[in-house]
C-alpha cells in the first residue's frame, strides 16, 4: 500500500499530506461537515477528484442508515438540524463509504445515547 | 510570508494592468479616465470580499478541515467559500448596476442633466460605465481570492494564522 511506505519512511511533509489524506477517513468529535441537506453533503464528498472512482451506492447508503438506526428521510434534512449523535453517525457512514484503509476516530461515540447502535 | 498590505495592493494591480493593456488602442485620456475609475470602484469589492473570505474560513475552519480530510484538494475545499463570498462582495454592485439610470441616478449624472446635457446620452453612458465597473470588479475580486491563496495557506492546505496576526509562524 502506498500509504504504508509513506508513513514508514517518514515522507509525510506538507506536500505529501494530500496523498495521505486520500488514504484515511476521519470522524471528528463534533462533525461540522457543512451546510445544507445531508444527501447533498454526502454526494459532495464523492464529487472530489480523489473520490471519483468510488461511486456512491444508494443501496449501500440505505443499508448503512438502517444499521445505524437512522431514518431514510434524514437525507432530506438540513445537517444543522441533526442532533450530535446523528451527525456523528452520518460522519461514520461517510467514512465507511469512502473505503479507506486508515480510520481516525476522535471520540466518535461521545454523543450516542445507550439506545444508539 | 504573510499577507502584508503591500502584497495585497500588488495583487489588486495585476488584473487592472491586464485591462489597461487591452485598452492601449484607445486615446490616452480615455485610458486614464476609465482606468482610474475601474481601479477606484473595484477597491471596495476587493477589500470587503477578501476580508469576509478569510474571516469566513477561520470561523468555519472545522468544516474546511473536514473537507480536506475527505480527500478534497485545496481548491475543491475553498471553492464553496470563494463562491459564497464573491456573491456577497458583488451583490451591492449588482443591485446598483441593475437600477442605474432607470431608478437610481448618481450625483454626477444628475449634474450632467441639470447642466444641459442630453439625458438619453448621459444615461446610456452611465449604464455602460456601470457594467464596465461591475465586470472589472467581478474579475478582480475572483482573481484576488485565487491569487492570495498562494500566501494564505500552507502547502498542506492549512489556513495560516499569520494572515490575521501579521506575524510569521
Amino acid at each position: 500500500m502506498p500509504v504504508r511506505s509513506i508513513l514508514r519512511d517518514a515522507e509525510v511533509d506538507d506536500a505529501g499530506m494530500c496523498e495521505v489524506r486520500r488514504q484515511l477517513a476521519y470522524v471528528p468529535q463534533n462533525p461540522d461537515i457543512g451546510e445544507g441537506k445531508v444527501r447533498g453533503l454526502i454526494e459532495s464528498v464523492f464529487d472530489h477528484k480523489a473520490n471519483r472512482e468510488l461511486s456512491l451506492d444508494q443501496g449501500e447508503l440505505g443499508e448503512l442508515l438502517e444499521q445505524f438506526s437512522l431514518e431514510q428521510d434524514i437525507l432530506e434534512k438540513n445537517h444543522q438540524d441533526l442532533s450530535g449523535g446523528e451527525k456523528q453517525r452520518v460522519a461514520i457512514i461517510i467514512a465507511v463509504l469512502l473505503r479507506r484503509c486508515i480510520f481516525l476516530l476522535d471520540e466518535f461515540t461521545c454523543c450516542w445515547s445507550s439506545r444508539s447502535p | 510570508m504573510h499577507l502584508s498590505p503591500g502584497r495585497v495592493h500588488l495583487l489588486l494591480v495585476i488584473p487592472f494592468a491586464l485591462i489597461l493593456v487591452f485598452k492601449l488602442k484607445l486615446a490616452k485620456t480615455t485610458l486614464i479616465a476609465t482606468g482610474g475609475m475601474l481601479l477606484g470602484s473595484s477597491l471596495r469589492g476587493n477589500i470587503v470580499g477578501i476580508n469576509n473570505f478569510y474571516q469566513d474560513l477561520r470561523r468555519n475552519e472545522d468544516r474546511y478541515l473536514y473537507q480536506l480530510s475527505t480527500g478534497a484538494t485545496h481548491m475543491e475545499a475553498i471553492m464553496p467559500y470563494v463562491r459564497k463570498n464573491l456573491r456577497a462582495a458583488l451583490a451591492p454592485s449588482l443591485a446598483r448596476t441593475a437600477t442605474m439610470g432607470v431608478v437610481s441616478l448618481p450625483g454626477m449624472l444628475t449634474g450632467q442633466i441639470l447642466g444641459g446635457s442630453n439625458p438619453f446620452v448621459v444615461v446610456k453612458y452611465q449604464i455602460a460605465v456601470m457594467i464596465t465597473i461591475f465586470v472589472a470588479m467581478s474579475l478582480s475580486t475572483a482573481l484576488t481570492f485565487l491569487l492570495t491563496t498562494g500566501v494564505g495557506f500552507t502547502e498542506a492546505g492549512i489556513l495560516k494564522k499569520s494572515v490575521f496576526t501579521g506575524k510569521e509562524g
